[in-house]
């Protein structure tokens, strides 16, 4: 199983959008794909149609209530998902208290080694917390998700910087890469961050720039992934291209 | 992310552009400037050879601004940015575009050939050196009307027309407006980029953007819509379209 921890230190830079539908897109190709929401406002959750209301969440798989195995829910697209809940913002509280909480997240995931081809964890809008510092441990490569708007190198370099701390102090190298998203091409500032971010990140920056879409935000609303919403859509064209180069450069390519 | 891929999402259909240009063997900017029009176009799938010249000086453009050539560019100094432009666009270059075969694509520019082209319109396209419907349709939209003296929004229901007129690879109407609605060439190579530097250069132009977006989508609202005075979506402040933008602009062909 490759664990992909999608992150960046700035919220609303598209890693919910890009876990749910680049987990859509891997689905569509033949991939059994486990998307683990980690973020206490659930929106991968909720973009799945799911909910945890009265069902095991990430948090009790975090610690150790419930096996992993049994948190498993079937979502639309032939993802199966963690799903997150509120509650799970207690875990950064009681997990502070203990030493090498970083590494839970790693361990209870071994189980399902042999149960998915890739696993997709979508971090909550901060690197320096203690979800992040899970995901980040767990995971084989770190997609730092990147939108081509005002501040997002900024954030994106910030970003970078607290995971280069935070794998030195966990001695874990997963490989970095970069996705630009929310691309508009009629977008002055769009065209420059991109080209930016081509310079600042070279080959670590994925070929395909996620556009920005309408259909995105209707498949939110849907409740589905945009491969079922609109699998012609530009969108859909989008993250298929992405989940190619996925296959295309596995770790250590 | 490679040079050829950049250039396919700044200026093509992103990963469908660049699939195509991979299959016709292009690697790089370089292969792009390499490859016959004609060639080129077909790897595009667009029946306008203009279309994959235009393509190409993006191309060169791009390739300049990245240091494809010669190792990286070196970074500008602020005061640089200004003095840096690109070659512009001439009349006489789109009259030089190579005529497609296409009947269509090369018919002359008369009267009521397209919606809206009066025969006045007519005269002075041509006076211009805009004569056929492929010169129409490649031409700059902004450059375009601040030499006839039209509104923009008018220049670019007229390049729609043509497009259409033209059948190009092209496919929806959305597209056709975005592709119009690109920036013009000289604001398309603002300066070479320090990354560095990026993101305290890049803040500047973000009002800027949103208030050129809101100017842009008061243009498209039906006559009336927008009144003088008006909030605009960022506060009270923000100035009524017929402020912000060109005086050209402020009436709507589509009404």
């Amino acid at each position: 199983m490759h664990t992909y921890a999608l992150a960046n230190h700035k919220g609303g830079s598209g890693k919910t959008t890009t876990a749910i539908h680049l987990a859509g897109a891997l689905a569509a190709r033949g991939r059994r794909v486990l998307l683990i929401d980690l973020d206490p406002q659930a929106h991968a959750t909720l973009g799945l149609s799911s909910e945890a209301e009265d069902s095991p969440c990430a948090l009790e798989v975090l610690t150790g209530e419930v096996r992993a195995l049994d948190a498993l829910h079937a979502a639309p697209g032939g993802i199966t998902l963690i799903p997150s809940h509120g509650r799970l913002a207690e875990f950064e509280e009681r997990a502070a208290r203990e030493l090498g909480s970083e590494g839970v997240l790693r361990r209870v995931l071994a189980p399902l080694a042999g149960r998915f081809d890739e696993c997709l964890l979508d971090c909550p809008p901060r690197a320096d917390g203690l979800l992040t510092a899970n995901a980040i441990c767990a995971c084989d490569t770190l997609l730092l998700t990147v939108e081509t708007g005002a501040f997002a190198l900024q954030g994106a370099l910030k970003a970078q910087e607290i995971v280069d701390a935070t794998l030195a102090a966990a001695r874990h190298a997963p490989e970095l890469r970069v996705v630009a998203t929310m691309f508009d091409r009629r977008l002055r500032i769009a065209r420059e961050v991109l080209i930016a971010m081509q310079a600042r990140f070279g080959a670590r920056l994925y070929d395909t720039a996620i556009r920005s879409s309408a259909r995105l935000r209707e498949a939110a609303g849907a409740g589905v992934p945009i491969q079922l919403l609109a699998p012609r859509s530009t969108a859909a064209q989008d993250f298929a291209a992405l989940a190619d180069e996925l296959a295309l450069f596995p770790v250590g390519a | 992310m490679d040079s050829l891929a950049l250039l396919c999402s700044l200026y093509g259909q992103g990963p469908v552009t660049l699939r195509r240009l991979r299959d016709a063997g292009c690697r790089t900017c370089d292969d792009v400037l390499c490859l016959e029009p004609a060639k080129l176009a077909d790897a595009l799938r667009t029946r306008l050879p203009a279309l994959a010249e235009r393509f190409q000086r993006e191309a060169r453009e791009l390739a300049a601004r990245i240091g494809e050539f010669g190792g990286p560019a070196p970074a500008l100094e602020s005061n640089e940015l200004a003095a840096v432009s690109a070659p512009a666009l001439e009349s006489n270059e789109l009259a030089a575009v190579s005529a497609p075969a296409l009947e269509e694509a090369g018919a002359q520019l008369r009267p009521e050939l397209l919606d809206g082209l009066d025969s006045a319109l007519c005269l002075r396209l041509r006076s211009l050196g805009i004569d056929r419907v492929e010169d129409l349709a490649c031409a700059d939209a902004l450059d375009l009307a601040r030499s006839l003296e039209v509104p923009v929004t008018r220049v670019v229901r007229l390049q729609f027309l043509a497009r259409r007129l033209a059948d190009t690879c092209v496919e929806t109407e959305s597209e056709l407006r975005t592709f119009t609605l690109l920036p013009r060439r000289s604001q398309l190579s603002a300066a070479r980029f320090s990354p560095a530097e990026s993101a305290g250069e890049l803040a500047p132009l973000v009002e800027q953007e949103r208030m050129e977006v809101w100017a842009r989508e008061q243009a498209f609202e039906p006559a009336g819509v927008a009144t003088e005075g008006a909030a605009g979506p960022f506060g009270a402040e923000a100035p009524a379209p017929e402020a912000s933008a060109p005086e050209s602009e402020a009436v709507d062909p589509f009404a």
